[in-house]
């Protein structure tokens, strides 16, 4: 690695990094709040609504008839779209902005001409990123703890099975990640690099809601990201699926490797 | 030690041609001019000497070692002012310098300094303050500020008005001087003709021609105008190299092609009222070079 393009890399996703980390404390503990607060009332409407408990069922493995907690339903907060939306948009964002955006907007011709591989390159970036998206997850879980212990909640939140959860999560940032890295290493522009991983993880999304309604989408589940991340398991078992994170290791690692082969041997154009 | 040597190379997009076995050596401590109209390949030679573009086949080496192999050990060695710069906009040209050096590893705050005052740049403003001037300065001094062995300037005169042109021209006279290799891509002949000892030539894609500015100034034409004593009495018996474009009078306008010696010999032997015989005119040989180029520019 080298320490002067690590160091530079920081500084520029220091604040997307800051502000996404800010809006997922305040979301998780606002996610506590509501959850505290309306919990029962929730599971009581939800409950008496078919299409409500198919997907829970399905996305969330929570079960609306059998024993639902309040520490179950806080859980969920970590498969929220809102969740969701934020930290994929930040770490595709992070990750485009280190591989393609150097050739969109021409600074290539700086960066590419010092006498840096583009290996150490590649690997700089991933480095600044993998800690980026560290800093999202911990900062996911940190919001719903610090709602737990402000709300004092009963039964106290399971933190030993919510970091769990949140090491899935972070395995599930960085197989995004690396795509996202893979992607970007194939275009030459970063709007291309955006559109084609928003398209592949609005894929993801929906195919892991439509399971739940259309038999279809269940025979193809296994080709979503979202399939290998089931939070709630997690939290009922005390166990993490070591096959789910075996698949998301092992795509991240395809990609990453891929991504890596095609970004050293791509020719940089004249912006 | 060759500085630059291209050995047959060839560059292909798809099935459009870029490069076609082009084929060249630049010396060690000589600037060399490299010409060529836009698109000629020019900028694609030196992304691949860069190591930023594959060639499709074909050598290229830096100082003896392989462009893409040896790509970032090389580029310790080189500096790069590429056709239009684009800079880190949010830093200051003072961050932008500091960030490219520590990447290098090298501490040049010595040079940079230096060349501040050569190029009169502000470096406290934000790059995204600066006018294309300044920014086409910012690069000159990045490039130049680690003192590289080669230094690969790819129409480094665009956006510099008249006065700093002269202090690079100067500046690059002195890394001559030093030892250091220049290479000047340019489509501009004046600004190679004036600096260059040698001179690349490319046309779509190929090298038409490579020789010292002085055997080109040689090859030249030279635009003669002699005025006799009287018109009615014109000699009768030119040289054969002497072609006569216009006659008024007493007074003759021809060009001369080839060493002045037979037709200073000739001349001796007339009498004549007036003589003036104009410097080497570069541009119509270069012209000629790019006659078929420029057909098609009209058609």
């Amino acid at each position: 690695m080298n320490g002067a393009l690590t160091a530079k890399m920081t500084r520029d996703s220091a604040v997307v990094v800051l502000m996404t980390s800010v809006a997922l404390v305040l979301f998780g503990f606002l996610f506590v709040l509501a959850m505290s607060n309306w919990a029962q009332d929730l599971l009581l409407l939800w409950s008496k609504i078919g299409f409500i408990q198919r997907m829970f069922r399905f996305v969330l493995s929570i079960d609306l008839q059998g024993e639902v907690t309040v520490n179950t339903l806080i859980v969920s907060g970590f498969v929220h779209p809102f969740l969701l939306m934020i930290t994929w948009g930040c770490i595709v964002s992070i990750c485009t902005h280190f591989i393609v955006e150097p050739i969109d907007r021409g600074t290539a011709d700086l960066l590419f001409t010092l006498p840096i591989s583009r290996a150490t390159y590649f690997v700089s970036a991933t480095a600044v990123w993998v800690s980026a998206s560290g800093v999202i997850a911990c900062a996911a879980l940190l919001g719903i703890w610090i709602g737990g212990e402000w709300f004092d909640l009963t039964p106290p939140l399971p933190i030993f099975r919510l970091i769990l959860v949140v090491m899935n999560l972070w395995i599930l940032y960085f197989a995004i990640g690396c795509l996202a890295m893979c992607v970007a290493a194939l275009v030459n522009r970063r709007t291309q690099a955006v559109g084609g991983m928003v398209a592949l993880l609005l894929s993801s999304f929906l195919i892991n809601v439509l399971e739940a309604f259309i038999p279809f989408f269940r025979a193809i589940r296994f080709l979503g990201l979202l399939c290998y991340y089931r939070p709630v398991e997690i939290l009922q078992s005390g166990n993490p699926s070591w096959t789910h994170i075996a698949v998301l290791t092992g795509i991240a690692v395809v990609s990453w490797v891929i991504g890596c082969g095609l970004f050293m041997r791509k020719d940089i154009p004249v912006a | 030690m060759d500085a630059i040597s291209v050995n047959q190379l060839s560059k292909y997009y798809g099935k459009a041609r870029a490069l076609e076995e082009v084929s060249f050596t630049v010396s060690e401590g000589r600037l060399v001019g490299f010409l060529g109209p836009n698109g000629s390949g020019k900028s694609t030679t030196i992304r691949i000497l860069l190591g930023m573009v594959r060639a499709t086949s074909g050598t290229s080496r830096i100082l003896d070692q392989d462009c893409w192999e040896n790509g970032p050990s090389l580029r310790q060695q080189v500096g790069y002012v590429p056709a239009e710069l684009h800079c880190f906009i949010h830093l200051t040209g003072a961050d932008n310098l500091s960030f490219l050096a520590d990447a290098r590893g090298v501490d040049c705050q010595n040079e940079i300094d230096r060349l501040i005052q050569v190029f009169q740049l502000d470096l406290s403003r934000r790059v995204r303050d600066y006018s294309s001037g300044m920014r086409q300065k910012l690069g000159l001094i990045q490039a130049m500020m680690h003192r590289p062995r080669l230094l690969i300037l790819d129409e480094p005169t665009n956006n510099l008005d008249p006065l700093v042109r002269q202090m690079l021209y100067g500046e690059l006279a002195q890394v001559v001087k030093r030892g250091q290799t220049v290479l000047l891509s340019s489509h501009t002949l004046s600004e190679l003709e004036s600096l260059c000892e040698e001179i690349v030539i490319l046309r779509d894609g190929q090298v038409v021609d490579h020789q010292t500015m002085e055997t080109m100034r040689s090859r030249a034409g030279r635009k003669i105008t002699m005025v006799f004593p009287d018109s009615e009495k014109l000699p009768d018996d030119y040289p054969e190299a002497l072609e006569i474009t216009a006659c008024q009078g007493n007074r003759i306008t021809a060009a001369w092609n080839g060493p002045l010696e037979p037709f200073l010999s000739w001349i001796s032997t007339v009498r004549i009222h007036d003589l003036v015989i104009a410097p080497p005119d570069l541009e119509r040989l270069f012209l000629s070079y790019y006659g078929h180029y420029q057909t098609e520019l009209r058609s």
